[in-house]
């Protein structure tokens, strides 16, 4: 994926080894508010591998004591057993062999109840995994399992998928947090893809890693241990050889684990990308799909989709290869320390040191070592995906955001005053280095509508976004009531300010939701008459449900106009002492736009009104108008006199538009 | 439309109708499948006699010191005497047997390991080429569902299901027909085999595998609802992250990021609950059935140790021969053998549960992936279609009548002509059917009543196809791909050249910004064109549709963000590129609409006026009144 949403900012992706420990430590640093559901795990495994360590012996009482029917001596003396079966063996002196059965098999019963039949297979409830974004990272967000089953097992399982989910949960909320407060340039410079993707499916992994790095590597060296242990305790004596085997099995499967597990991540990666290349195709394919059609691409966008199908069935087809065959290497060579197992133990059967209720026990041992050290070995390839990840979410932390307070606080500002609004030889560049502006300077204040005229790709919107500090000028200053914009407080600047932009932003939402994002407190009779003035309110009272009419996919069954008109009822609902209005009306007819202005400006004393136009009937009723050309202010006055000069550019644009050509 | 969509349950009928759904695909392959059943069941029974002989040899021969049958002893290469029908076995030939069947079951094990891993792969290569089949029909048929269906639900929505669901498909024939399918089988295999150790045994079994069955039934609902209303929840949320970050100017401009992030923050919670939930019940089912096989096994355990110290006679010795189990009394092999039928039995049901809730979940997916299936695309090519004519006179519009919803005409009797040769303006307020009359051109719907026709041939009797690749627009909303400039210009036509690129964005007046650019025509925008200011935008947009040198070219709202001097630049050149062709312009634009051939004038769905502008004039009908607005001075 990083190689699709490869974007401008995040252009260093490569990862060291110690760039991996850094992100491995910021990471765990998540785990710490969850330290009590930590804790409660711990405890549960501790209670869990106790619990599952008696289960195998019980499997050699039934064979030794019940079918070959050995009697149980006094205290268990002469036979193999654990210490902690002592208690079991002494109670069972005495009983013949079904009554040691049936006492034997009513114990379990009881322990399965708390744990199952721990070890082998962990208890998970992982939901069906496509070869897509999605379906993986669903999963890995409620990521769990536990060693046990039973009554224990389930509450394990519990506790590790609330535990993931709280991680996540976290992660992602002071990610999102962070990259809505990120500045403008960046976000544009970044795809909102991007940020998405960041969300929605690099989160996850910060739970991952702090699962793969503390409980998990503590899960198996305590179950390691505990089997190695009983193993040396029981059989050290006896049949040495058997311990030696079990030593051997751990050793050799570290080792030999982590290249094979090396191949296979190799070769899932490059399944992964061609997985997410299909789904790429797919979104793409659906989100323009209004394009796709009316461009006559359906067809080209079909081949490619089923192109991008095809490769990704060929790789997930070597992925299963890849994956079977590690499976087919590991069983067999699981196959040779069994074998040598069954070599040891039965000839100690035939010497009479052994019996035949020790096969299952020392086999089960050896598995649960055996598979054991298999996922430890593979813990640290695992993770590089991880880490790819968190370096993801780490970088966007990271990133700049806006200031919420000004660096050097000054004195506030009193909205209610007279504005005036100064630009003083201002100058932008974009960080790619494109100058957008060049020493403009003009003033404007309540009272007054200021127009910004001039040819597209001339800056005036880069202009317009100062005013509410998305942007910052590069040079020069600007200035409300003589304090630097810089000085105040960037929340309380944005309340002051409605800003109408030139493509409607409109959320999946009713109506009444979107228009309050403006103005929370708005009530409908307020929104009615904001709506009335934008021309709107004829179409909100003919949807199904008015006000509360849900509105989809960006304001899906409106009109483009009708869209633009509601961004325009939400600019005005702000009810905000400066209003500033971004080519308002290009999507108006003109009875509607006269109406506008007309209401417009019959409310103009209480606001300093900015507005990007074309349309000439918006202009000339502008108290000022600048005229901007390729960044720098070529012309201003009102209408009148920027008309009186015959050889001006806004003579020339007036021209041009009244008569055609 | 989304509420049928999700009434598919994976009850029988479901069940049926995903059957039905994918037989044709599945049945293309159904050698191979029979073929795949036949091998597990061969390979199994194999695997089940190298069991038997393995707990027979070690358990009986090489632990109570019982001699070989002649077959054992043929198997190991061991000779007769010394082995077979003797008293006991000496303890040299115990661990002489005991060497050779290590040897021997190292290399079936090897051999069977294999031959499981060839398997597997064969399933995987068979279940590809269904779901190849599956996957192109299923997003082909989601690509041609129209306008009608994409503007009710939202981006995210839409995109989080299709893919998610998409995916799924993969899955799908696997869980819900092969595997279900193969573990039946084998079940019923180790049925029959238990049968043969006692018949106690098989009824157990089943008596289990009946409670668990019910179990499962019953929990199947609870399981459902979760899994919607976690998908459902995913949903929103995906969705609210998207238009946050699409819409990221106006949060800020209304310094919406804290309460948008408290959205974010409870959406999230409540998806992760529903995950949560769901997981938790999936994982308590999967616990309960695994408790109840373990009672079966522990019930097995009793009567078997009852039937070895009772030295009972084993219930179908004769027909285990078959498995390499040669024993005619119950014994500690025996008691084994049994165990690992049972475990074998558990674990294959405990697979199909796990699979049958997998399904539970895929269930909700595949509701849709099976509609999307069965869909018929709204627009579809005729069955004889004739050749796209010539556009030597035009474009008609003959009493067209047209509603998103059947209750809401937005056209009603539409009457309109654009002409060969002629630039025609459409006008009108906005709302009243300007933009849907152009999706009408371009088959995007097709009309209720009427009909769309170009030189007399109506639109439903060409190729789609065909009709697209004549009719070229440049929309009111500039869709702009996330690729470089030259790849949005070439998007339709691969094909195009440099030379023919550059003549388009000439007429479009945007060859000099795009060479301001850093990289050129390989400048990489952003999403939405993020980098551009609108008005750019709008030039590529005219350009990309002119790229195609279409006979039909539509113009909605083209030059709405254009300055005056660059809008009368395009139009001038346009008019010299419209020769021969059929150029249908949407605008509010006074200075553009004065230029053109031909004005139609909308109202209310329908047009009330057409001709030229000063034909139009001497009337004092709607044009006028609207000519009058645009210009009135103000002041």
């Amino acid at each position: 994926m990083a190689e699709i949403y490869h974007d401008r900012l995040d252009v260093r992706t490569a990862l060291t080894g110690g760039d991996v420990v850094g992100l491995f430590r910021r990471a765990l640093g998540y785990l710490w508010p969850q330290r009590r559901l930590f804790a409660a795990r711990v405890g549960l495994m501790v209670l869990i591998y106790g619990l599952g360590l008696p289960l195998p012996w019980f499997l050699k009482v039934l064979i030794d004591h019940g079918v070959m029917q050995q009697a149980i001596p006094p205290g268990g003396e002469g036979l193999l057993y654990p210490v902690f079966m002592h208690g079991f063996l002494d109670s069972a002196t005495g009983m013949d062999p079904l009554t040691v059965t049936v006492y034997a098999l009513a114990v379990l019963a009881v322990l399965f109840l708390f744990v199952g039949y721990s070890g082998n297979t962990l208890l998970e409830a992982n939901l069906a995994e496509g070869a897509d974004v999605a379906t993986r990272s669903e999963n890995k967000i409620s990521a769990g399992s536990s060693a046990a089953h039973g009554l224990i097992g389930l509450l394990d399982l519990c506790l590790a998928i609330r535990l993931s989910q709280r991680i996540t949960h976290h992660v992602r909320g002071v990610l999102f947090s962070r990259l809505s407060r990120q500045p403008l340039t960046s976000l544009n410079l970044q795809r909102s893809g991007d940020a998405m993707f960041r969300v929605m499916h690099d989160a996850p992994s910060i739970a991952g890693i702090c699962h793969a790095l503390t409980l998990s590597p503590l899960a198996m060296v305590v179950s390691v241990g505990a089997n190695l242990w009983v193993l040396t305790a029981v059989y050290g004596g006896v049949a040495p050889e058997l311990v030696w085997i079990g030593f051997s099995a751990v050793g050799l499967t570290l080792v030999a684990t982590s290249p094979l597990a090396r191949w296979a991540r190799r070769v899932s990666q490059a399944s992964r990308a061609s997985g997410s290349a299909t789904t790429d195709e797919l979104e793409e394919g659906f989100r323009n799909v209004a394009a796709v059609q009316s461009l006559g691409g359906s067809e080209r966008q079909r081949e490619q989709f089923a192109t991008a199908s095809r490769e990704s069935f060929r790789q997930s087809l070597l992925l299963v290869w890849v994956a079977n065959a590690v499976e087919w290497i590991a069983e067999n060579v699981h196959l040779v320390f069994a074998t040598a197992g069954f070599w040891v133990i039965f000839t100690g059967i035939v010497r009479g040191d052994l019996t035949l209720g020790d096969t299952p026990v020392v086999l089960r041992m050896y598995s649960l070592l055996y598979e054991t050290a298999m996922q430890f070995g593979r813990i640290w390839i695992d993770q590089q995906d991880n880490a790819a990840a968190a370096r993801r979410v780490f970088f966007s932390m990271d990133h700049e955001v806006e200031p919420s307070a000004p660096s050097r606080p000054k004195a506030e500002l009193r909205w209610s005053d007279l504005l005036m609004l100064r630009f003083d030889g201002v100058g932008f560049r974009y960080p790619d280095g494109r100058r957008a502006l060049d020493a403009v300077s003009f003033e404007a204040s309540t009272g007054q509508t200021l127009a910004i005229v001039g040819p597209s790709g001339a800056g005036k919107t880069t202009l317009a976004q100062m005013t509410p500090k998305f942007l910052h000028p590069t040079e020069g200053r600007i200035t409300l009531n003589g304090v630097d914009l810089a000085d105040l407080d960037t929340a309380a600047l944005r309340r002051a300010v409605a800003y109408v932009f030139q493509e409607h932003q409109l959320l999946t939402d009713t109506v009444a939701a979107n228009l309050r994002i403006a103005n929370p407190e708005a009530a409908i009779a307020d929104m009615e008459s904001a709506c009335r003035l934008a021309g709107a309110l004829d179409f909100v009272h003919a949807m199904p449900d008015g006000f509360a009419s849900r509105i989809g996919r960006g304001g899906g069954a409106l009109s483009t106009g009708q869209k633009q008109r509601l961004s325009i009822a939400r600019g005005l609902l702000r009810g905000a002492p400066i209003l500033i209005l971004d080519e308002p009306t290009a999507a108006l007819d003109p009875e509607t736009e006269r109406a506008l202005l007309v209401s417009l400006s019959a409310s103009r004393e209480d606001r300093l009104t900015i507005v990007i136009a074309h349309r000439l009937s918006t202009i000339e009723r502008a108290d000022r108008i600048v005229y901007l050309d390729q960044g720098r202010v070529v012309e201003t006055g009102n209408h009148a006199e920027l008309m009186s000069n015959p050889n001006g550019a806004y003579r020339r644009f007036v021209d041009l538009q009244a008569y055609g050509s | 439309m989304t509420a049928e969509v999700d009434a598919l349950r994976l009850d029988l009928k479901g069940l049926g109708r995903i059957y039905v759904a994918t037989w044709p695909y599945l049945f293309a392959q159904i050698g191979h499948f029979l073929a795949l059943l036949a091998l597990n069941l061969l390979l199994l029974g194999f695997g089940t006699a190298v069991g038997f002989l393995g707990f027979d040899v070690l358990m009986d021969s090489v632990g109570r010191a019982e001699p070989l049958s002649a077959m054992q002893a043929g198997v190991m290469l061991l000779p007769e005497p010394g082995y077979v029908g003797v008293e006991a076995l000496s303890e040299a030939a115990r661990l002489e047997v005991l060497f050779r069947f290590l040897i021997v079951s190292a290399v079936i094990i090897v051999t069977t390991t294999s031959a499981f891993t060839l398997l597997a792969m064969y399933k995987v290569w068979i279940l590809q080429r269904v779901n190849q089949g599956l996957r192109v029909t299923m997003v082909r048929n989601a690509e041609d569902l129209s306008l009608r269906f994409h503007s009710r639900t939202s981006a995210g929505d839409g995109i989080y299901r299709v893919f998610q669901d998409s995916a799924m498909v993969t899955a799908v024939v696997d869980h819900v027909v092969v595997q279900p399918v193969i573990a039946i089988a084998m079940m019923a295999l180790q049925i029959a085999v238990a049968t043969l150790f006692s018949p106690y045994f098989a009824f157990l079994m089943l008596l289990a595998g009946v409670v668990v069955v019910a179990l499962a039934l019953v929990v199947t609902p609870r399981l459902r609802t979760w899994s919607q209303a976690a998908r459902r929840a995913n949903a929103e949320l995906f969705t609210r992250v998207q238009e946050t970050f699409q819409g990221i100017q106006a949060i800020k401009a209304y310094g919406f990021e804290g309460a948008s992030l408290r959205r974010f923050r409870d959406e999230s919670t409540t998806a992760l609950d529903t995950a949560f939930a769901l997981r938790r019940d999936f994982a308590t089912l999967k616990v309960v059935v695994s408790y109840l096989l373990a009672l079966l096994l522990f019930a097995t355990d009793y009567l078997a140790t009852r039937y070895v110290l009772e030295e009972g006679a084993v219930f179908g010795a004769s027909l285990l021969v078959l498995f390499g189990m040669s024993v005619t009394q119950w014994t500690v092999a025996v008691h084994q053998a049994r165990a690992s039928r049972i475990g074998a039995f558990a674990l294959h049901f405990e697979e199909l549960v796990r699979v049958w809730c997998y399904a539970q979940d895929m269930a909700v997916g595949l509701g849709r992936a099976f509609w999307l299936l069965a869909q018929q695309p709204e627009v579809s090519d005729p069955a004889e279609p004739v050749d796209f004519p010539a556009v030597r006179e035009g474009v008609r519009f003959s009493g067209v009548g047209f509603g998103y919803a059947s209750d809401l005409p937005v056209l009603r009797s539409f009457d309109f002509a654009a002409r060969t040769g002629e630039v025609t303006a459409l006008v009108g307020e906005s709302g009243t059917g300007k933009s849907t009359a152009m999706a009408l051109l371009l088959r995007l719907f097709d009309p209720d009543d009427g009909s769309v026709a170009i030189d007399g041939v109506d639109l439903r009797s060409v190729r789609v196809a065909d009709l697209r690749e004549h009719v070229a627009i440049a929309l009111q909303e500039n869709v702009l791909f996330p690729t470089s400039i030259a790849d949005n210009l070439r998007y339709a036509t691969p094909s195009t050249t440099d030379a023919e690129i550059r003549e388009a964005t000439d007429v479009a007046c945007a060859t000099q910004f795009i060479e301001a650019l850093p990289d050129g025509f390989e400048t990489v925008l952003g999403v939405g064109g993020a980098l551009l200011s609108t008005g750019q935008k709008q030039r590529l947009s005219i350009a990309r549709a002119l790229v195609r040198g279409a006979p039909v070219l539509v113009l909605d709202e083209p030059t709405a963000s254009l300055d005056a001097e660059t809008e009368r630049q395009v139009f001038a050149n346009l008019r010299t590129w419209a020769v021969g062709r059929v150029v249908i312009v949407i605008t509010h634009r006074m200075s553009t609409i004065r230029t053109a051939d031909r004005i139609a004038v909308l109202a209310d769905g329908g047009v009330v006026e057409s001709g030229t502008h000063d034909e139009l004039m001497t009337r004092l009908g709607p044009y006028r009144d609207l000519v009058a607005t645009a210009e009135a001075p103000h002041g």
